[in-house]
């Protein structure tokens, strides 16, 4: 044995190394601890200032035929909100244009049909562009970028109520749009809206009630499949008869949400009409809240509002809205078992405006229709708990007309009013984020003058860079 | 009768040491010779004095002729004819001796009367071991088709009086060749071109062919000592090269007397048959020998004249009656000669394998004297099977025929699904169409991979293609194959090694059921593991070559230096093998070496450098051979490759508690059984018996864990983020240690160890040998039942008509876009048949393109048309991003002009066509030289080590 090796086992210690040696071997495979899962590497996006950004405004008359009630629209104004200044592009119809911005100060762009407005660089954090109606009744539309997947809900297709959708491409290859609508049944069948191709630079314009007609209130949902779009809808309501029509663009909500809030009540006789999609496979019941600058209440006479799974629901709210907005009401919060879409409509004194929710935002920037003499106020509640909001109103020029502190409350709003010659209102707000509208017109101006209802979307300054490398084989 | 007359011709160079008995032996003959004439050529011995005194006394007319040492021996018989003619003698018959071929009395006259009574022309004797030795040497000789000289006897056969019938010939040996001098002299004697060796050959041949016959008298003997065959004389004929004189004759005699339709396929097969006889002489390390061969037919066919003029010559003696054809060799006998060559050879390796425990038992016989020790092997179980005749019997009565026909049949069953393919199931990328793809990716040094990269194929890259070609190209088989015939050649390693350590235990060696279970256990621990199930073909590998690996490291602690060497080479090879497959497993031996060389310092056991040379030998041989891997790999700063094993990237993991258990995460049989195992090992260290063997086991684990703690921390930078070091080699190690513990503790409860325990205290250990018989007893089971076949593959993303585009060209690749804005974008490129399997360390190990990654990165945020261009430099045609693609990104590339949407079959998959058409020298460049002279130097460094791994040659003088 003794030529084995090993020679204190075979004489006194032995049992000190048989004991030894399985200590060592899990003392060793201890101290590694095996092969745990690789750490994964850092791949999260870098937020890096935005280097680029496209907006596109609808055209004067939404492309629609014939032309809808009330005046064209004027021409586009870009600014830069970040106080950035240079020069932009605006293209529209093969015509491109260069734009010399100048901070906040407004600048007219003269172009026909629909304009796409492109800016690098400093330029495109905080470019901000609309193209409201240059005389009469406030409307018109903020100019947006391409968005992938939106809603508009509360659409017409019949022949008192009609949408006519503008698809604009501002890319140079092709882009495709899936559009599907909801009705009080369902889903309705519209092959036509299906696969709707837009070649690069131009842009289609869809008129529901002539491809889809449809008597009910519809949600329609515009998803791109293929390359980027920027979508617009002019909204109409032109009753049977000689009676006066009234047309408004109506602004897209980004996605469903169990809680929508809708700021911005127009003052003023006339109907007001509440939709709600539930595009989602549940039903949801929806209750509908009073947002007041004192409380937050559930109105008597209104029920719980059922919404089968992927239909849309109508509801009249015109005696409520009047009576509550009579009393102070800023807007309504709709709480649901389910991610909904909701518009409020409002024909209030003959002009047809939309409040739409928006998301939650730090900062946010609108310009508005440059009309002489033109009220507005902005409504503002807080997201989650109280927090000062800043409110900054630019003239036409650029110039800082007012700032203001303004104290959000979550459950309550606040309407603040702006100074009558804002043409740019930015709300700023640390951390805590807020909801918002600015109501042109409407409580505190003549009826003849309208209103139009801009939600507060984020403004994007920054944007996200993804990582980038090479994956595993 | 009266008898003819006869001249002897006695042809004799320095054989002082055989003359006395030759002249004896002619002047004891029955009937002399009339005349005896001694032709010396040269002589520097006492040849001369020896001849003239025995010329003198003979009953003969005798001569002594002194020629030049240059005399070649035909030449000798011309001088000694010239002699006698220029005597006026015209004996009928011409009796040959050489000087050391010693005739029996009887061998003259015993001749005649054969040659009278067959009426031949040549008669030669029965060749018989010199000096009187019963071996036979030569009845009568023929050629084979490929020059051999075939006597028809076996090697060392003995004279019994079997091949006593007279009986005709093509040939027979000069040494005692009765010939008609009139045919001698008109077939012109023996030709000059063949002085030495196989001149009777050729003359037989041509005797025949001229319509004479040779018959061969077996009643006269002649006793011949071959000398200048053995080398025992050279002269200035012979050389120094007797093989290349011999071969040079043989392959003369084929091409002069051959027919001339046979010459052109002659000439060939001529070719053919040195090089397979240069390479069955190197592999047994007979390399001079193989020059020779070389050097003997370039000889030949470098002089072409030669040969024509000798067919000439020979064309006019030609006749109808030629008897040579039925003469000759039968086509079939050099292929049976290849095929005993191999069993030879097969033979010669399993005895070279000889362990290590046969020789200590040996050992032991020669310094304990056999008393204790049986004969090897005949344990009572075997004499009563041995008893048996037939195999149906002995196959049913036989429990290790059962055992092994259950266990292979429950493999099958377990491996089922196996044989459609495992590839591109689980770490098992897909194989490429071809083999020829997988010599390309060996051969190249630069490949034609994602961006192009200059990375070296792994090692296991040729090993795979020389598979793939053994399997006739079917590289899909060649790794099924390879997957499934892992398990049981690990079974029959394992059986071999546990048998050799049971014998080095005990003289009795291990019970066959320890021995059983042993092989079972172990033949399951990659299929337990989880890595076959998972397609770690590098794990599987290991676990087939390591019991094999240390069977062959037991050899280096033999005590003969040159089987110690041996051992060195084939631990070498095998270790080679494994790293090709798990580079980790070179480190751990290194590591292994290590520890092993501190105990022995420590313990000042160190040994000398000769005792190491053999493992330095062992350690050293992977590194040449893997020379074009390592040393590239390297060079390109990436030596993560070495601690990575073979197969998709990452490594499997193992945690602590999976490493005990010999798991790889969440894969495998119930942990349960692997903690089973662990603990039946700690449990074996308590017989006293067997506990500084079980301890050494723990040792051996106790390394294991030394490896997990140096390279369980260790992470390798790969593509796509990073890779813990391979821990399959430790996590192997460690169950070989426990499997060989609770076996050795089994063999001590069997009471085969020289100081056994007590058997009440043996008793004890009933129970737990019972838990450990079960285990292998459940892994098979469950294997049979769950395993099945490795995880099958994922459907790729990629639309057909993009792959066949692919595979088309590779220069039209394919990049892939995965991941979102949010968590991050990763690309790959596809190109040919994808990443197949050996590319997939190559891909992993390659370093990012910085400058490609930025233009995607780019391409993403704010395209441009430079941006595609830079796209199509690169050899990408199409760009795809599978679902669920990120909107925000499509959208972006939906918007780059000069990408174009590219259809797919699934909405949420999205692609795109670049539209620049792709660089042609985008990815495909030249190998550099460097490469084919690092694949050129392994090849040769692998058939030196295969030389050095054959058997070594028995001594020449031992064997005699």
């Amino acid at each position: 044995m003794s030529r084995v090796g090993l020679p204190s086992l075979a004489t006194g210690r032995r049992w000190l190394i048989p004991l030894l040696l399985p200590v060592l071997t899990l003392a060793g495979i201890a101290v590694a601890g095996g092969s745990g899962p690789p750490s994964p590497p850092d791949t999260a996006a870098e937020s890096v200032p935005l280097s680029h950004r496209t907006l596109a405004c609808p055209t004067a008359d939404g492309g629609a035929e014939p032309a809808p009630a009330g005046p064209g629209l004027g021409p586009v104004t870009v600014a830069n909100s970040a106080e950035a200044q240079g020069q932009v592009r605006a293209l529209a119809a093969g015509e491109a244009t260069a734009v010399e911005l100048d901070g906040a100060a407004l600048v007219s762009v003269g172009l026909d049909g629909p304009v796409v407005v492109r800016a690098r660089g400093n330029l495109a954090p905080g470019l901000v562009a609309g193209r409201y109606a240059a005389r009469g009744r406030a409307r018109g539309a903020e100019c947006v970028g391409p968005v992938a997947d939106q809603w508009f809900t509360g659409v017409g297709a019949g022949a008192e109520h009609r949408s006519v959708v503008e698809l604009i491409n501002p890319d140079a290859g092709d882009a495709v749009a899936d559009m599907t609508l909801l009705g009080s049944t369902g889903a309705i069948d519209a092959p036509r809206l299906r696969g709707v191709r837009v070649p690069g630079r131009t842009s289609t314009v869809i008129d529901l009630a002539a491809t889809v007609p449809h008597r009910e209130v519809l949600a329609l949902r515009v998803e791109v499949s293929r390359g980027r779009l920027v979508t617009h809808v002019l909204d109409e309501h032109r009753p049977i008869g000689n009676r006066e029509g009234s047309s408004d663009w109506l602004p897209g909500q980004a996605e469903p949400a169990p809680s929508n809030v809708l700021l911005g009540l127009p003052a003023g006789p006339g109907p007001r009409r509440l939709t709600v999609a539930n595009p989602g496979e549940d039903r949801a019941r929806v209750q509908v809240q009073v947002l007041t600058a004192d409380s937050q209440f559930r109105p008597t006479g209104l029920e719980e509002i059922d919404v089968e799974a992927g239909s849309t629901v109508s509801v009249n709210v015109t005696t409520l809205v009047r009576d509550q907005v009579a009393d102070g009401a800023l807007g309504l919060v709709l709480t649901s078992t389910a991610p909904i879409t909701a518009t409020l409509a409002s024909l209030a004194g003959g002009d047809r405006s939309h409040a739409v929710p928006a998301p939650a935002a730090t900062r946010a920037t609108v310009p508005l229709p440059d009309l002489p003499d033109l009220p507005a106020s902005v409504v503002l509640t807080a997201d989650a708990r109280v927090v000062n909001a800043t409110v900054i109103s630019h003239g036409r020029q650029g110039r800082v007309l007012a700032t203001e502190i303004v104290e959000l409350d979550p459950g309550v709003a606040v309407s603040h009013r702006l100074p009558r010659r804002t043409r740019l209102v930015t709300v700023v707000t640390e951390e805590v984020a807020f909801f918002g509208a600015v109501l042109v017109g409407g409580r505190a101006g003549s009826l003849e003058q309208g209103h139009l209802v801009l939600p507060l979307r984020p403004e994007r300054l920054r944007g996200l860079r993804p990582h980038m490398a090479p994956g595993v084989p | 009768m009266s008898l003819p007359s006869v001249a002897c011709v006695l042809v004799s160079h320095d054989g002082a040491r055989w003359l006395p008995q030759v002249l004896a032996g002619l002047q004891a003959q029955e009937i002399a010779p009339t005349h005896l004439v001694a032709v010396d050529t040269g002589s520097k011995d006492d040849s001369r004095e020896l001849l003239a005194a025995a010329l003198r006394v003979g009953p003969w007319d005798g001569h002594l002729d002194p020629a030049p040492s240059s005399t070649s021996f035909p030449a000798a018989v011309r001088r000694a004819l010239d002699h006698l003619a220029s005597r006026g003698v015209a004996p009928e018959w011409i009796w040959l001796l050489h000087d050391d071929s010693a005739p029996a009395p009887s061998a003259l006259l015993e001749l005649l009367e054969a040659a009278l009574q067959r009426d031949a022309d040549i008669c030669g004797p029965k060749l018989r071991e010199w000096p009187s030795l019963r071996r036979l040497l030569e009845v009568g000789v023929t050629i084979s088709g490929t020059g051999r000289r075939e006597t028809g006897l076996e090697r060392g056969e003995y004279d019994q009086g079997q091949h006593d019938d007279i009986r005709e010939v093509l040939a027979v040996n000069t040494a005692g060749m009765l010939v008609r001098r009139e045919v001698l002299e008109r077939l012109g004697g023996f030709d000059d071109e063949l002085p030495i060796f196989g001149n009777d050959l050729d003359f037989g041949w041509r005797a025949a062919a001229s319509g004479h016959r040779c018959v061969v008298a077996p009643a006269a003997v002649v006793f011949h000592a071959e000398a200048a065959h053995r080398g025992l004389r050279r002269t200035p004929l012979t050389g120094r090269h007797t093989r290349y004189a011999e071969r040079r004759a043989a392959l003369y005699t084929l091409l002069v007397n051959c027919r001339p339709q046979m010459l052109p396929l002659l000439w060939l097969r001529l070719i053919a048959g040195t090089v397979l006889r240069m390479l069955g002489l190197l592999l047994t390390r007979q390399v001079g020998f193989a020059l020779d061969e070389l050097a003997a037919l370039l000889s030949l066919y470098t002089h072409p004249r030669q040969i024509h003029r000798a067919r000439r010559a020979r064309r006019a003696l030609h006749t109808e009656e030629s008897r040579a054809p039925r003469l000759l060799a039968p086509w079939w006998l050099p292929y049976r000669h290849g095929l005993d060559a191999l069993g030879d050879l097969a033979a010669a390796v399993s005895n070279q394998a000889q362990d290590v425990a046969e020789r200590r038992r040996l050992e032991r016989i020669a310094t304990e004297g056999g008393a204790r020790v049986a004969v090897r092997g005949k344990t009572p179980e075997d004499d009563e099977l041995a008893e048996e005749t037939g195999w149906l019997p002995r196959f049913l009565t036989s429990p290790v025929a059962w055992l092994v026909t259950v266990f292979v049949v429950l493999v099958l069953v377990g491996a089922r699904d196996a044989w459609d393919g495992v590839s591109g199931a689980g770490a098992l990328s897909p194989v490429p169409d071809g083999v020829a793809a997988w010599w390309q990716l060996h051969l190249s040094s630069t490949h034609p991979l994602g961006v192009g990269t200059e990375l070296p194929a792994p090692g296991y890259v040729p090993i795979l293609a020389l598979l793939g070609t053994a399997f006739l190209g079917n590289a899909e088989l060649a790794v099924a194959a390879l997957m499934i015939g892992a398990i049981p050649l690990a079974a029959l390693g394992a059986w071999r090694f546990f048998s050799i350590i049971g014998r080095l235990l005990d003289h009795r060696g291990a019970p066959r059921w320890v021995l059983g279970w042993g092989a079972v256990t172990w033949a399951l621990v990659p299929v337990a593991s989880g890595a076959w199930g998972s397609g770690r073909l590098g794990t599987v590998v290991v676990a087939a070559v390591l019991p094999w690996l240390a069977a062959a490291a037991l050899g280096l602690a033999d005590p003969a230096l040159d089987r110690r060497r041996r051992a060195g080479w084939r631990v070498g090879l095998l270790l080679a093998l494994m790293a090709a497959f798990v580079p980790g497993t070179w480190l751990l031996a290194v590591l292994m070496t290590l520890v092993v060389g501190l105990v022995g310092w420590r313990t000042e056991r160190l040994g000398s450098w000769r005792q190491w040379r053999p493992v330095a030998v062992a350690l050293g041989t992977p590194v040449l051979l893997l020379l074009p891997w390592w040393l590239p790999l390297l060079a390109n700063g990436a030596p993560g490759g070495l601690v990575l094993e073979a197969g998709r990237v990452p490594s499997t993991e193992v945690g602590a508690w999976g490493l005990i258990a010999g798991r790889f995460a969440d894969a495998g049989a119930p942990a349960a059984l692997g903690f089973a195992l662990a603990l039946v090992a700690l449990l074996a260290l308590v017989p006293a018996s067997t506990r500084v063997w079980v301890g050494i086991c723990w040792a051996v684990a106790a390394v294991a864990g030394l490896a997990v703690a140096l390279l369980g921390r260790l992470s390798v930078d790969i593509a796509g983020g990073s890779s813990h070091a391979s821990l399959a080699p430790s996590l192997l190690l460690l169950q070989a240690a426990f499997i060989t513990a609770v076996l050795i503790a089994g063999q001590g409860a069997s009471g085969r160890v020289p100081r056994p325990d007590p058997p009440a205290r043996r008793r004890f250990l009933l129970p737990v040998a019972a838990v450990a018989a079960l285990l292998p007893m459940v892994t098979l089971g469950w294997f049979a039942v769950t395993a099945g076949s490795p995880a099958p593959a994922t459907a790729s993303p990629v639309p057909a008509y993009m792959t066949q585009s692919a595979r088309a060209d590779v220069t039209h690749g394919l990049l892939l876009l995965r991941g979102s804005v949010e968590e991050g974008l990763s690309w790959t490129v596809h190109r040919g048949d994808g990443t197949t399997l050996g590319e997939d360390e190559i891909l992993a190990l390659t370093p990012p393109d910085d400058g490609f990654n930025a233009v995607l990165r780019t391409m993403v945020a704010e395209p441009s048309p430079e941006l595609v261009d830079a796209l199509a430099e690169q050899g990408i045609v199409y760009l795809l991003m599978p679902a669920p693609a990120d909107g925000r990104v499509a959208a972006v590339l939906d918007a780059t002009g000069g990408l174009v949407h590219a259809s797919t079959e699934d909405r949420r998959t999205r692609a795109w066509r670049v539209e620049p058409e792709p660089a042609a020298d985008s990815v495909v460049r030249e190998t550099a030289r460097w490469r084919t002279l690092l694949v050129i130097l392994q090849a040769l460094a692998l058939l030196v080590v295969l030389v050095q791994c054959g058997p070594a040659r028995p001594d020449p003088e031992e064997a005699r």
